[in-house]
């Protein structure tokens, strides 16, 4: 579980100076002041809560990462800000829904993300997912990395790597969570995902995820990475495949 | 890549892309209307001199930058801005994504448009 402490139920947790400070270091100095907009306008449109998610919040971005957020309320206006700011949007009354509907990506925020402000929800999320004991739907993940994994191998198959490149690591990076919550371990930020693949025995997915990220692969070497990913989904498969019953005949 | 190969892999992939649009399987639809977009912002941005690098964001500004320098009559900024949020909702999030109040055929309409002036100028 999160090691985040939560408060009592409905309480709005009052956010230090000093971490939201702390929080405003992580993000890259060209972003600060869109970062500081993001922030305004959340308010402004009368959020529930403002979560600074994905690598920056783990501390761990890459030259390849997004600026993540995500906002309990309304959808805020960011056509003006930079384009590598992604704001997921969801409203409060969804969020409990999802957790129970078994959504990763919801927990994620929850669990990892550096809160800015939250007017409770937060905290009352946190506790409906550690006194239920929710955790993500694996076959839901398991559902979105087989469906990637289609449109990667056609991707690869049209000669265009840039794109090619982009569409293994989203495959890549589907297959790893799947197998880290089937494994019962929360999947981190994408940078951090290569370590705990390897953690659980899981060192060819490990690598290529690993080079998708840090380098530019060869298509030939894309479908490699990608053959890993169909070697699980085939043992998956087999796996799901009810087993006869002697009875049948 | 040349200009010309980047142009046709735009067409391509809009080939790809518009019967998951006709079928409504929005997935596949805005993931091969994104790469068909970005794929002909590249070709686009080489035939006047500009350099393309890989990361979506960059496609973003250089879109805007074509526009604003009066090189393409269209902004597509924020077209590629939107398929990229679409195509991240649907596939990590498993979602219909939200596509700002427009159809998957108007930005189809759109990519086309791009993927025109892409074939043209190769």
């Amino acid at each position: 579980m999160s090691a985040r402490p939560t408060s009592a139920a409905s309480e709005a947790p009052v956010i230090p100076r000093e971490v939201v400070a702390e929080v405003r270091l992580l993000i890259p100095p060209r972003l600060r002041a869109a970062h500081d907009l993001v922030c305004i306008r959340a308010r402004e449109t009368g959020a529930e809560a403002l979560l600074l998610t994905g690598s920056t919040a783990r501390g761990s971005r890459t030259s390849i990462s997004d600026l993540d957020y995500h906002v309990i309320g309304v959808t805020i206006p960011h056509d003006d800000l930079p384009a590598d700011l992604d704001i997921h949007v969801v409203s409060s009354g969804l969020v409990r829904t999802r957790l129970k509907e078994g959504d990763d990506f919801t927990q994620w925020s929850l669990r990892f993300g550096r809160v800015i402000f939250d007017s409770g929800i937060v905290n009352d999320s946190l506790r409906l997912i550690e006194q239920r004991g929710l955790w993500p739907d694996v076959s839901r993940k398991a559902d979105q990395a087989i469906k990637s994994l289609k449109i990667a191998m056609a991707m690869v198959q049209s000669g265009d790597q840039d794109a090619a490149v982009e569409q293994v690591r989203t495959a890549l990076t589907l297959a790893a969570r799947w197998q880290l919550l089937a494994a019962r371990r929360f999947p981190l930020s994408r940078a951090e995902l290569p370590t705990q693949l390897n953690e659980v025995g899981l060192s060819d997915l490990a690598g290529g995820l690993a080079a998708t990220i840090t380098g530019h692969p060869q298509l030939e070497e894309l479908a490699q990475f990608l053959s890993v990913v169909q070697r699980l989904v085939d043992t998956t498969t087999v796996a799901r495949v009810p087993p006869v019953s002697s009875h049948a005949a | 890549m040349s200009p010309k190969a980047k142009a046709q892999l735009a067409r391509e992939h809009l080939d790809r892309a518009l019967p998951a649009v006709e079928a409504g399987a929005y997935t596949e639809a805005v993931t091969w209307l994104f790469v068909s977009l970005e794929a002909a912002i590249a070709a686009i941005a080489d035939q006047h001199g500009v350099s393309t690098p890989p990361k979506h964001w960059r496609k973003v500004e250089i879109a805007e930058e074509l526009f604003n320098k009066g090189h393409i009559s269209f902004d597509f900024g924020p077209v590629l801005r939107a398929l990229n949020d679409a195509r991240k909702e649907a596939i990590y999030e498993g979602e219909e994504p939200e596509l700002g109040g427009r159809s998957l055929a108007d930005l189809a309409a759109d990519v086309e448009t791009a993927v025109g002036i892409a074939e043209a100028g190769s």
